[in-house]
């Protein structure tokens, strides 16, 4: 009756213990050091400070805009052109019919539909 | 020691001693070349992926987590890289018994005696390729890499009693092989 003891085994797998060939570390060497410089080091920016930079700018915009609207409020006036009737019309049509075309756009590559028969 | 040694050697890595890379290399080489051989049972295939699982390493380095040991780190690089090669060999349907057959395939009819450490190697390893490859991996992690049952389950993602069934009939059928081939020299190996 054999025993399976974790020792023995443990003993048995050291014995085939595999080697690396000759020249193993310097071809890895090697390849590390050809690329040491562009991979080694850690990337500049990490990937929480960009977070950081993009709220940050975001919010400064936002400040900005804010502040922009507030001041210059009364010293801009927008005159807008008298848009007659026709304007109006030709302007809705435009508006429907560029959201008719993005409907069907939608719908032609919808992947539902787009699927081959079986 | 050498958990606290890897972590300086990495510091000095980090800081732009790449030369001191070649330590952990050293340190590694042997350990990752045998886990990565028992997975894909080729030594050409095993070499070049275990450099590429290096450089992955060094590539990466600076992303290791002080909180865990590199050693389970880099050899969670070459289980992934090794599984995914197994995977694209598969897939591509070369037939792993008969690669296995390339390295042994004289010694089962070479005589049962006088065994040198070379040929005891060569019946161990021929034990180890009668193995499934889920009991090959378990049984290398385990045993030779020294990782417990939860860093094998961590690292491979097979359940933790799975782990120890493999373990368990991996051990058996090394035994049952080892004594099929060996007989009565089998006391002599260990």
């Amino acid at each position: 009756m054999i025993m399976y003891s974790d020792d023995k085994i443990k003993k048995l797998l050291q014995v085939a213990m595999e080697e690396t060939p000759p020249g193993f570390t310097s071809n890895v060497m090697n390849r590390v050091e050809a690329m040491k410089y562009s991979a080694a080091s850690q990337p500049l920016v990490s990937k929480k400070v960009k977070v950081a930079f993009l709220v940050t700018f975001l919010l400064l915009v936002t400040i900005i805009v804010v502040i922009a609207a507030l001041t210059m409020k009364d010293s801009i006036t927008i005159t807008l052109p008298k848009l007659s009737g026709r304007d109006f019309y030709s302007f809705s049509l435009s508006i429907v019919g560029f959201w008719i075309l993005v409907g069907l756009n939608r719908l032609l590559t919808n992947p539902f539909t787009n699927q081959p028969s079986m | 020691m050498t958990d606290q040694s890897d972590l300086l050697v990495i510091e000095k890595v980090l800081q732009g001693d790449t030369a001191v890379y070649a330590v952990l290399v050293e340190r590694y080489r042997n350990m990752a070349f045998t886990l990565a051989y028992h997975i894909i049972l080729n030594r050409e295939d095993a070499e070049e992926l275990v450099q590429d699982s290096f450089v992955k390493a060094f590539a990466s380095l600076w992303s290791f987590k002080r909180n865990s040991k590199f050693s389970t780190w880099l050899y969670r690089i070459i289980v992934n890289t090794t599984l995914n090669k197994q995977r694209l060999k598969k897939l591509n349907m070369v037939d792993m018994d008969a690669t296995a057959d390339e390295d042994f395939g004289s010694v089962a009819s070479e005589p049962l005696f006088n065994f040198t450490r070379d040929e005891q190697r060569k019946y161990i390893r021929l034990a180890i390729q009668s193995l499934g490859e889920n009991e090959r991996l378990c049984i290398t992690l385990y045993y030779l890499n020294e990782l417990s049952v939860e860093e094998v389950n961590q690292l491979t993602g097979i359940s933790i009693s799975n782990i120890k069934v493999l373990l368990h009939r991996g051990r058996k059928k090394i035994y049952s092989e080892l004594k099929a081939l060996l007989k009565d020299e089998m006391k002599n190996l260990i």
